[in-house]
Order: C-alpha cells, then structure tokens, then sequence
C-alpha cells in the first residue's frame, strides 16, 4: 500500500513521517506547481472550486508516482468539502486509474466511525499508533506557533528574509526529531530564536486580518504566499486559521460538544445568523472580531464558486461599511496571475496607509 | 387593512409557493408576488449581488427588490432543511442575510427559519412562530399551519414530494393559474383567491393539446408528458430535463428550454415528475449520499429515468458557476456515458444567455438523438405542414443535409451507443 494525501504547506512532511510511522509506504505529494493545476483544471468540472482543483491534480501527480492509495477528509455539508473525494474518486477511476480511496468522515460524536476508518491504513500496534498520534500534533503545533511568531517579526525584521530562513530550519528540524523529547527541545529553541530576530522597534506596521477559505489560507502555494507578500511590504498579516486549532475544533472538541467557535458565531449573528459551511460565518465573524480589535484591514480568499464564501463576500460590504474596515476581497482560480494579486495587494496597503495618515492627522 | 406580504418569485417559490400562500390566506393576509423573471428584474438583481454570484441568486434579489415599496414586509424564509439529512445549498441558508446586507430601502424582512432536520414538528413550530411574529395568535396560527399543511401535502407537496405518474400537460406556463391570477405594470400582482382555494384550471395551448395545471402546482411547474399525445400518436423522442426547479421552470431563466423541446415535439420529462419513493429507491446508486436538498433529487431522479423508464436523452440544465452542480453535473457526464449510455448535454445558463444560443445547442443534440434513432426530419416534425413548429429554419436545412460536422463540439460529451427505443 503506498499512501499520498493532500499536500498542505509545511504540513506535508508532517503528514509524511505520520503514515510512515503507521507501517505505509508514502508517496509525498508534490508542491502543487502549475503543471498539477493545469491537469486538476483539465479534469475536474469548469465550476468545481480551486482546492478541489489543485487536490485532483496532486492525486493523478501522485497515482503517476507510484501511489496506490488516497487518504483525505470528507463532512457532512453544506459545503462541497464533505463531497469531493467522492467526485475525486469518481474522476479519476473514469480516467482509467485503479487505487484505493479512504475519507475520513468527521461525523459528530462518532468517534469509533473515524477510528475504524483509520484503522484501515494502521499497521502497528496501538502503542506505537499513540505515540504516532501525539508526535504528529506536537509537530503541527509547533510549526502553527513558528508561524504565528514569524509573522509577527517578518514585517518589522532589519535583515530581508531573516525570520523566513529560520521558519524553514525550523520546520526541516521539527520534521527530523524522533518522539515528544526532542520535538519539545527544537520546537522551545526556535521560537525562541524566532521571537529574538533582529527587529525595529520604532516600526508600527499595518495590521491586516487574512480570512477565508481553509484550504486556500492554508497554502501558500495557491494564494500566491500573500502573507508573506505582505510582510515584504512591512505589513503584519494575522491568519485566521491554524490546522491546529482547526483540527481541535471540529473533529475533537466537537465530538466532545465544546464549542469554542461560539465567540466568532456571536460576532457573526447581526449580520449571517445561520453556519453556511465552509468558513463563511468564520469570514464575518472574524472580520467583526479584527474591525474591534483595532486592524487596518481585511484580507478575504476565496476560490472562484466558492459557495459559502460568496455569502460572506455578499455580506462584508456591509460589515465593513457599518464598522468602517475595509475588506479586499482576492478571488482565486486557475487563471489567477501573481501580477494582478501583487497590484491589489500594493493598492489596497496604499489605501490604508492614507486612512492611517488621515487619522492621525484628525487626532493630531 | 390586512397586512400584505410581498414573496419573490424565485429559488423555493416553485416548491413552496402553495404552502406559504396558503397559510397567509388562512391568516387573512394579503399575499403580493413579483410577477415572472424579466429583464427589468434581473438588471435589478445583477446590480445587488457580487459577480460570481449564481444567476438564480442574483434573480432572487431582483424580485425581492422588485417588491419594495409593494408590501408590508418581504417573506424571505431561511429554508434549511425540509427532509432529514439533507439541507439546501448554503446560498439558500444565508439568504435572509444577503438580502438584507445588500438591498437598501426593503421593508421588514421575515426570516423565518425552516429546519425540519429534527423531525416534521419542527414545521408546524416554524409556521407558528412566523404567524405571531406577524401579529396574529396562537391559536390561529396553528389552526392555520395545520390547514396550510394538509393543503400542502395534498397538493404541493405531493407534487413536489410524492408526486404521481400519469397526468401530462403541455403549453406555455400560466402564471399562477391564468385569468385568476393578475398582471400589473412591473409584473407584480396579487394572487387570487381562486388559486389559494384550489380551483383547477384547464387550458389548451396552441396545439391544441389538453393541459392541466391543478391549482397545486398554480402553473408553475409543468408536469412532463407521459404516454401518447398529439393526435394520438406517440411521440417519437422523449428527452430528461433535470435541473432545479427553478432554473427549469423560470422560462426566462431557463431560456424556455422547456418550450423549445415541446415545440419540437418531444416528449419531456423533468425531475417533478419522478416520485420521492422512486428517488430514495436510488440511494444505492450513490456510495454516499449527496446531501443538498436539490442536487440529491436531481441526480437520483436522472438515475431512475435511466434506469427505469425510457428516455433518448439527457439534458442537464445548469446556472453558471453554480456550486453543486459543479459536482451533479460531473456524475451526470460519467454515468450516461460510461454507465447507461444516454446521450448528455450540458446546458449552462445565466442572466445573459440568449434564446439562440440554446435552441442552437438543443436542435444539434436533437438531431443526433434522431440521427441514432433513425428517424427523418419529417417524423419528427409530425409530417408536412409542421416544419414551422419552433425550430430554427437553420435546423431542417442542417438535417437535410445529413451534416454532422461541428456536432460533436457542441456536445459535452461525444457518445459513443446510445440506448434504443423499441
Ligand atoms: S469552502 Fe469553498 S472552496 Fe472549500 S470546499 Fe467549500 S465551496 Fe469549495
Ligand atoms: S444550488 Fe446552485 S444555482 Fe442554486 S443557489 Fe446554490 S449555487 Fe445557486
């Protein structure tokens, strides 16, 4: 059996080492690059969304490579996620390829359903899958927080591309380490030497909040690394989504029925009082949660049809018109060039910079 | 003054529109829709809605803006769910929201919430709920959700839901029942009473073939042809339109595909006319379920047409960039071909097709369908003297001619064996 999955950015070699310590063969799917969206464009539906794209390109990418099996996550709606490996599968056996195709289903409260799915691709004993399982989170939360903090330092930093170089070490070293030892040590010294990279203090950047879709805020490969873009430009950039706090969220926490979405919900009701799947609500409700918080701006990526982010397009004009934050809203699809993002992105930064300027001389 | 309700003629209007009109008669209140889709209607909409908006969306809110100024307050449910397991898309449960963060100078905005996932009660409660907000009591309102309901059942419902087999009807769509029913200057008129008590209406379209629209389906959907028609005899092709009722059965929408097929002389069917029993008896056919209200009776009625009743093609009528069409449309291609070897055509349409563009795509695929068939012009079109039955006079000549250049562009998926009809 020789497993791939969906490549997510510095979380595919984390995955990697996961199904390996499992008793699988692996083949690492590739960075998605232009050749894997042009052959997810060439086979999926005009109007699937740009994640299902890319995924479907990685899978033939990756059944070419030798792969024999998909692993991915399904759901219950009402987004299309909770569909797409099933229209993957029906996809790609049409195009001829033969492989085995598992989806784990995050079904509320059933948790036995995703452990016996998971099962399926286990071939050590229990221990060691604990031990798998633990490593693999600790891995994936000390790369969440390198990130957290490397954003933090990257806009501000006095020597270009410091904090980057260092993210990378990072992760490359956290992705070495054997067992929780060790992944705590690397992790502790590179936040630390993280948080110590060279900054300037007299700096106040930009704030801007980045919402949207998971799949496209997740990867930097698809939308065009726009966080970093950003902190070129001496902005800082929050993420609104973390795999680890997402995964917590809804598989875990979830099954347990603990809610920590609650908060964002409750910002998100004046104006979208119903979940809509995806990250929609999140959208609105981040983007209430970043207008109080003091930020500049908001960065919203969504993939072309992408249903519950359309809902939140509709209705952020009217968010940031009564809240007065301005929403840029970055549209992502296959025809998507790095030149048209870039031009927004510097215009968009220009624009709060005016606003900056005009209200510090209103106060001043 | 009885309070009036303006409701937009679109998205779960054409599933719904007997169980709400009915209640808000039982209430004593007046009910006002926005007329049928029109170009005025959809520059409204278009000017309300982001681009990459779904067509269907962006008409919604044209006819609820339509409705400014014409009623009390606007009835824009959030229909959540009407089965258990299956909810509708997620433009359906945001779209209170949209409305209300994007249209200006709307009056009060109902909102009432329908989510029947826990079970049928669920209805009943929402029905109540939207009586008393709208300031009558209790009592009356349940008496009259109990009544709305049963109407529902009886009627809409059992035409969406349960519908049987069997009763054919032809012609251009009525509004709301014809000469009952009313036409002001913006296509906004008030529903007649006649409709809401349920007086069937029988009508003969231009052909002169007997049409039944019951008060149920108040014109709105058409129910396709069974059996033989027109002059006795039977009609040679039989075509699946499946797409969501609003896209199918809103002639300007749909770019009155529905027309230009029975125009031609082919039997139509869409998925009103498969019962619920025999969609659900489909669910084998899925490894999971699909679970939009919609897009799961859409391609499960495509299923047991295939499977169970005796169709030449398969026309998937589809809004651009409409999301789980994006899915349905893709299982549609694969199965027909790969699976029961129907032949496909997809049908893209949005707020700017043009009627030509559409009976250009369905007569090339209608004359491959005959082609396969066998059949000549001349059958098709019913003998001499009906050549001017609706199609382009382009057609004939193309057919004549036996060119079949340039077809297979046209069509998704090029079709290798088509199913015969003995
Ligand atoms: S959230 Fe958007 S991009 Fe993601 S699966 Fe759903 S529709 Fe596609
Ligand atoms: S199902 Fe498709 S056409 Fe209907 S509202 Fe949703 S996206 Fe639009």
């Amino acid at each position: 059996m020789k497993i791939t999955f969906p490549y997510m950015g510095y979380y595919a070699p984390v995955f990697t080492n996961l199904f390996r310590k499992l008793g699988n063969e692996v083949v690492a799917p590739p960075r998605p690059s232009k050749r894997t969206l042009d052959l997810g464009t060439k086979h999926a539906p005009e109007f699937a969304c740009l994640p299902l794209k890319i995924l479907l390109g990685t899978y033939i990418e990756a059944l070419e490579m030798g792969a024999d099996t998909i692993v991915s996550t399904g759901g219950v709606g009402p987004c299309r996620a909770g569909y797409y490996t099933r229209l993957q599968e029906k996809i790609l056996r049409s195009l001829g390829y033969d492989f085995r195709m598992f989806t784990i289903e995050p079904i509320k409260g059933h948790l036995m359903d995703i452990v016996r799915t998971i099962r399926s691709f286990v071939n050590v004993p229990v221990t060691k899958l604990y031990d798998a399982l633990t490593t693999t989170w600790l891995k994936l939360a000390y790369i969440d927080q390198f990130e957290r903090v490397c954003h933090h330092r990257r806009p501000v930093e006095i020597n270009r591309g410091s904090s980057t170089r260092l993210l990378e070490e990072g992760v490359a070293a956290i992705d070495k380490a054997q067992n929780c030892k060790e992944i705590r040590e690397v992790g502790r010294a590179y936040v630390d030497m993280l948080g110590k990279v060279e900054i300037d203090e007299t700096k106040n950047p930009l704030k801007v909040g980045i919402i949207g879709e998971i799949y496209v805020v997740l990867e930097p490969a698809v939308n065009f690394e726009v966080i970093e873009n950003l902190n070129k430009m001496g902005v800082y950039a929050h993420r609104s989504i973390f795999l680890t706090d997402w995964t917590r969220e809804n598989a875990f926490l979830d099954a347990l029925r603990i809610q920590p979405e609650k908060q964002i919900r409750a910002q998100a009701r004046p104006y979208l009082n119903q979940p809509v799947g995806g990250h929609g609500e999140n959208s609105v409700g981040e983007t209430v949660r970043y207008a109080k918080s003091g930020y500049d701006g908001v960065i919203q990526l969504a993939p072309f049809t992408c249903i519950p982010e359309i809902v939140a397009k509709s209705i952020l004009p009217k968010v940031s018109r009564d809240l007065g934050i301005p929403v840029l809203t970055l549209t992502l699809d296959e025809q998507t060039g790095l030149e048209g993002v870039m031009t927004r992105l510097e215009a968009f930064v220009d624009l709060l910079m005016r606003r900056r300027l005009r209200a510090g001389e209103a106060s001043a | 003054m009885s309070l009036v309700i303006g409701i937009p003629r679109a998205l779960h209007y054409y599933t719904f529109i007997p169980l709400w009109e009915r209640f808000f008669y039982e209430l004593g209140m007046k009910v006002v829709e926005s007329g049928p889709t029109n170009k005025h209607i959809v520059d409204l909409g278009v000017k309300t809605t982001v681009t990459d908006a779904c067509a269907p969306i962006k008409i919604f809110q044209g006819h609820a803006e339509a409705l400014a100024r014409k009623a009390d307050v606007v009835f824009i449910p959030r229909v959540v769910s009407f089965e258990g397991g299956y909810v509708f898309c997620p433009k359906f449960l945001g779209l209170p929201d949209m409305v209300k963060a994007t249209v200006d100078n709307l009056p009060p905005v109902i909102d009432t919430r329908f989510d029947l996932r826990r079970g049928f009660a669920a209805l009943v409660r929402a029905l109540v709920r939207l009586g008393t907000e709208l300031g009558s009591g209790k009592a009356k309102a349940f008496a009259a959700a109990v009544r709305a309901i049963r109407h529902f059942r009886q009627s809409g419902w059992t035409a969406h839901l349960r519908r049987e087999h069997g009763v054919g009807a032809v012609g251009s769509i009525v509004e709301h029942g014809v000469a009952a029913s009313r036409s002001s200057e913006c296509g906004v008129g008030v529903s007649s009473r006649s409709v809401a008590q349920g007086v069937a209406i029988r009508r003969s379209d231009e052909h002169g073939v007997g049409a039944t629209w019951s008060s149920v389906e108040h014109g709105i959907i058409r129910r396709g042809v069974h059996g033989t028609e027109q002059d006795g005899e039977k009609l040679p092709v039989t075509i699946a339109v499946i797409g969501y009722p609003y896209i199918v059965h809103d002639p300007f929408l749909s770019c009155g595909m529905l027309d230009i097929l029975e125009k031609a002389r082919v039997r139509v069917v869409t998925m009103e006319d498969v019962s619920t029993r025999d969609i659900e008896a489909q669910r084998g056919a899925l490894s999971k379920q699909v679970f939009w209200h919609y897009s799961n009776r859409a391609l499960k009625a495509a299923y047991h047409l295939m499977k169970h009743t005796e169709i030449d093609g398969l026309v998937h009528a589809t809004a651009f960039g409409c999301g789980p069409d994006a899915i349905v449309d893709k299982f549609l291609e694969i199965d027909c071909k790969d699976e029961y070897g129907v032949p496909f055509l997809s049908l893209t349409v949005d707020e700017h097709s043009g009627q030509a563009g559409i009976a250009t795509r369905l007569e090339a695929f209608l004359d491959m369908i005959l082609r396969k068939k066998g059949l000549s012009a001349f059958q098709r079109l019913g003998g001499p003297g009906r050549t001017d039955s609706g199609l382009h006079a382009g057609a004939d000549s193309r057919l004549q001619n036996g060119a079949a250049n340039g077809l297979q562009d046209d069509l998704k998926v090029p079709v290798v064996q088509g199913r015969q009809v003995s």
